[in-house]
């Protein structure tokens, strides 16, 4: 009894001591983990990260994104789930995702995949807006894939609602069943016809679906039904779609919601993520974050 | 008077075929639809067309199904009627698509889900059985073609209520998306069909207000499906007004009180409705019935436009019509010149085609014998 009562204060330090430097280590090993989670992953992306500050290179989102988009990509397709999540208290609505987006695709007059919707609320002088970008919503159930007469629109495994310009017919039905309006027609216009010489970069291939599509009459996807897909062309090769590299106000998160570490995956299991028109039932993979 | 017909008919179609080779050789260009309100006068014309042929055909498969032999006079006329609307109806529809050299594509990536597949699959079938009905009727195989009025009897049903379906079961669309559509669009395609072949029978002679009590039974059943036709349009209209919600009511406002409020009110009611309603009931005479005919078979492209158009003029989203302005990203639509000559044309070709069968096959003979 003794024994155990008789704790000498060189003894009581030398607990104290072995105690703290446990715990001290034990934070320095958390802090390390912490790191290790958002440690620039240049042998997975193969992107070269060492020339920026180390707080850049260890809090940046995108480069968090890209980093789970490179370890979905090691999955198979069907357990990816590509989601994306906008918020909208940090969309300042300047359209730099709209424009990335038609600079990324090539889009001419008439097609747009993210048009950024510009509300007004309230009476001067309280008054607010609200921007929300509309890129496709990527429906878990699309309206929009069993209209097609050829079959010519479908949901890929990984659930990006894609458009076969080669068999699509261009009747245009499932224009009409989006009820988003994502999606657009190509009448085969040019921005500067009319002028003295339609432009070059209007004539430049575009590469969606990972394909090349030379911009001549008669062709596709002139004549086709189009919409946004994600960028799927830049995500197969470990890229983040255009709109999310755009985003100057980091609004944008985009990655695969089946994995349980991803970004999206932390910001869909929030209370105040919602999507637009869920009455529907047509299961957006788009969500929005609105207060 | 016949030539100036003749030229009249002339410059209808070289003004069209300039259109129509337009839309071949340049593309869309000259068109005024875009992404949003994305099918137009053409889809417009094509539905009317195709109520006006399925309307014609269920008519005289019914006489012949039921062997009511006071129609039978009417059979030939009805039949080519269903031809040459059905022909032009598929004219109408090919030059809107996008990829008009594709369209045989929906034989080969058959889609049963689609609304639109079922349609294509349908109205093949159906133009075969005209086309052999045609051969059978004109070669005086009575048997044959009695036979095949049975199957066509049930196909020809089944065309309007499968347009009606195809829009009817767009759920985003909440104006389009009504059970009734399909029952409507049944009953739309017997009144304008009925109507056009009674205004061609009097045309041709073929009804007489002595001959057989025909008048008087074109004229009541005209009348009949004018009165079923204004209570079931009626309940499109005036069920969502009753109901008050916004998303229900703005395309039925946009029919009923929009920019082409006159489209329904004057074209539609007063000469599509109200007039005929008039004359019928008035008992005019056969130039009462005519005139009602013609009236309601030629209005009916109004209850067309007021379909397709005003639905797709409301946007999904509020203030998407103001986050991307161009020239194709706009919720309203007027059509163009060059959409106006296509339709002309197609017209045109429509009332070429018919002359053409008159003079080629023995239509008028019941009336020659007699």
């Amino acid at each position: 009894m003794q024994d155990k009562k008789s704790i000498s204060r060189k003894d009581f330090l030398k607990i104290g001591v072995s105690c703290a430097a446990a715990t001290l280590a034990s934070g320095i090993l958390d802090v390390k983990k912490a790191v290790a989670k958002e440690e620039p992953v240049s042998k997975d992306t193969g992107v070269d990260l060492s020339n920026l500050p180390a707080e850049i290179a260890q809090n940046n989102q995108l480069i968090r994104m890209q980093n789970e988009l490179a370890r979905a990509l090691k999955k198979p397709l069907k357990e990816r789930k590509w989601s994306m999540v906008l918020d909208l208290r940090k969309c300042i609505g300047c359209s730099a995702c709209t424009i990335g987006c038609k600079s990324e695709n090539v889009l001419p007059p008439g097609v747009v995949y993210r048009p950024v919707v510009d509300e007004e609320f309230g009476i001067y002088p309280k008054v607010s807006r609200r921007f929300t970008p509309r890129p496709c919503m990527q429906c878990e159930k699309p309206p929009c894939t069993p209209v097609c007469p050829v079959k010519a629109t479908y949901k890929r495994a990984d659930g990006v609602v894609v458009v076969d310009y080669d068999r699509c017919i261009g009747c245009r039905y499932c224009i009409t069943a989006c009820p988003y309006n994502a999606r657009t027609a190509d009448f085969g216009e040019e921005y500067t016809q009319g002028t003295p010489k339609v432009q070059d970069y209007e004539l430049r291939p575009t590469f969606e679906y990972r394909k090349k599509w030379p911009r001549k009459r008669g062709k596709s996807p002139i004549g086709n039904a189009r919409k946004c897909h994600f960028c799927i062309h830049r995500i197969e090769i470990g890229l983040l779609p255009a709109c999310v590299t755009t985003c100057i106000g980091g609004a944008t998160y985009f990655g695969d919601a089946n994995d349980k570490n991803s970004l999206v995956a932390d910001l869909i299991a929030r209370p105040n993520i919602t999507s637009l028109k869920g009455e529907l039932g047509t299961r957006p993979k788009v969500y929005y974050i609105w207060g | 008077m016949k030539g100036l017909y003749k030229k009249l008919w002339l410059v209808c179609f070289i003004i069209g075929a300039i259109g129509v080779l337009q839309r071949l050789f340049i593309g869309k260009h000259f068109v005024n639809l875009g992404s949003y309100v994305t099918w137009g006068l053409w889809v417009s014309f094509y539905i009317y067309l195709i109520g006006l042929s399925s309307g014609s055909y269920i008519f005289i498969s019914i006489a012949s199904v039921f062997k009511l032999k006071q129609f039978d006079k009417l059979k030939k006329i009805g039949l080519l009627t269903s031809a040459v609307t059905l022909a032009c109806a598929m004219f109408a529809i090919t030059l809107d698509l996008g990829h008009l050299e594709r369209f045989w594509y929906v034989f080969i990536h058959p889609t049963p889900s689609s609304m639109m597949s079922w349609m294509v699959w349908l109205y093949s079938v159906y133009f075969l059985l005209i086309v052999l009905q045609i051969y059978h009727i004109f070669s005086n195989h009575e048997e044959k073609a009695s036979t095949l009025f049975k199957v066509g009897f049930p196909l020809a049903i089944a065309i309007p209520v499968c347009g009606g379906s195809l829009f009817g079961v767009v759920g985003a669309r909440p104006y389009w998306h009504s059970s009734i559509f399909p029952v409507l669009f049944l009953f739309e395609a017997l009144l304008s069909g009925i109507s056009l072949i009674t205004l061609l029978g009097i045309g041709f002679g073929l009804v007489k207000k002595e001959a057989e009590g025909l008048f008087d039974i074109l004229s009541k059943i005209i009348l009949g499906l004018l009165t079923a036709n204004i209570i079931l349009e009626g309940s499109v209209l005036a069920v969502p007004l009753w109901g008050q919600i916004a998303y229900h009511i703005d395309a039925v406002k946009l029919v009923l009180f929009g920019q082409f409020w006159w489209v329904f009110w004057i074209v539609h009611v007063g000469l599509g409705c109200v007039l005929p309603l008039y004359l019928l009931l008035k008992k005019r005479g056969i130039n009462g019935l005519a005139w009602a005919s013609a009236l309601i078979a030629f209005t009916f492209m109004s209850v067309r436009l007021n379909i397709v158009i005003p639905a797709l003029s409301i946007p999904e989203l509020k203030g998407l019509e103001d986050a991307f302005i161009e020239k194709r990203l706009i919720f309203s639509y007027v059509p163009s010149l060059n959409e106006w000559q296509v339709t002309l044309f197609i017209m045109a070709l429509a009332v070429g085609l018919f002359y053409l069968s008159i003079k080629i096959l023995p239509l008028l003979e019941t009336r020659r014998t007699r």
